[in-house]
């Protein structure tokens, strides 16, 4: 386990690293408006596509418990759900700013309440009531089956959330009303950068989601709770 | 636990701020503003007419609900002329500083709980 731990979290920082170099260094077409700010689909797109990912392993992991009830998967489940938060978080925060220099130039607005944006804050909302519910009981067997449930709702509503209700309004992320997410516009300079990153930043997800479930599990031994 | 109930409440702080900083009203503003630095071809525009065909140009499948009307763009601000130079790659920047500050925190928070637990390590030894 912790030599395989090793090797890929060396793997993963030596694969951020390059992607980081190419997605500055690299040449990439200037589009009015855009113009650098394109290198943002590098870093703000990979946030929620790593965020999917987390919800996925967190919700796997909370299916695992309500089988098993092993304490094991309730850590994993919690965890992934933090880290997945904070991508989340991420998320929103780099599209604020790309936002504001983008469609909101010239302009005082930094939020604008645009349908996807709106969204995923209702999502990152819906993760916090998981934490706070999860602190609202002593009792470790029902928190953990209680948390798993609402976990597995939590879950449910993201594709609703994240992708078919923005799809279906006018809105100025690519995606919407009829536009392609991935034009045949976009340049295959980015598409090979683009991949790569959102490969690199669900392995570092894993590094420290991985990291939060070793640290848990010794907090467990010590104190016999896993709440970290 | 005080961790866990700290999220939130960020959250609804955060989403108080977003509303008082912008309207749906405004929301329209900036579209039609986005629009006419569009059609117009250049961001820093002073006086904006929309052109008769607003379909040309490369972004086409990106923007095409910008065909609004023409309001006028304000002149760069204090913040956006630092962001805008250079052709807007210190946006990028930001971003990437964003990141790096949130993994920041993670480690920060991380190390904490580390703490905490050498020191329940610590109790745990002293009971022998």
């Amino acid at each position: 386990m912790n030599r395989r731990y090793t090797i890929i979290r060396n793997v993963v920082f030596a694969w951020m690293t390059l992607m980081i170099l190419a997605a500055f260094l690299l040449n990439i077409p200037r589009i009015n408006i855009l113009e650098h700010t394109a290198r943002n689909l590098y870093f703000h797109v990979p946030m929620w596509f790593t965020m999917m990912a987390a919800v996925l392993v967190s919700a796997w992991h909370s299916v695992r418990h309500l089988q098993t009830g092993s304490v094991e998967s309730d850590i994993r489940a919690l965890q992934s759900a933090r880290v997945a938060t904070l991508f989340g978080l991420l998320g929103l925060a780099t599209g604020i700013l790309w936002s504001k220099f983008t469609w909101y130039v010239g302009t005082d607005v930094w939020w604008n309440f645009d349908p996807r944006q709106t969204m995923a804050a209702v999502q990152l909302l819906i993760y916090g009531a998981y934490f706070v519910l999860r602190s609202s009981f002593d009792e470790p067997v029902r928190r953990g089956r209680i948390a798993a449930v609402y976990n597995l709702f939590a879950m449910v509503t993201v594709p609703f959330l994240l992708y078919i209700l923005p799809r279906q309004q006018a809105s100025l992320h690519p995606g919407a009303d009829g536009n392609p997410a991935f034009d045949e516009i976009t340049h295959p300079v980015m598409r090979f950068v683009f991949y790569p990153a959102v490969v690199g930043f669900i392995g570092l997800f894993w590094v420290l989601y991985t990291q939060r479930v070793r640290m848990a599990r010794i907090q467990n031994r010590l104190t016999a709770n896993p709440e970290l | 636990m005080m961790y866990a109930t700290r999220f939130p409440v960020s959250f609804i702080l955060a989403l108080v701020l977003s509303a008082a900083l912008g309207t749906p009203t405004a929301r329209a503003q900036a579209i039609d503003t986005a629009a006419a630095a569009y059609t117009e071809g250049t961001l820093s525009a002073q006086d904006s007419q929309a052109s008769p065909d607003p379909k040309e140009g490369i972004a086409t499948g990106f923007d095409s609900i910008w065909t609004g009307s023409n309001i006028p763009t304000q002149p760069p601000s204090g913040l956006e002329r630092v962001m805008l130079s250079d052709d807007k790659i210190l946006v990028v920047l930001g971003v990437v500083l964003i990141i790096w500050f949130g993994i920041m925190a993670l480690i920060l928070r991380n190390d904490r709980r580390i703490g905490q637990l050498e020191t329940e390590l610590e109790n745990h030894r002293s009971d022998f």
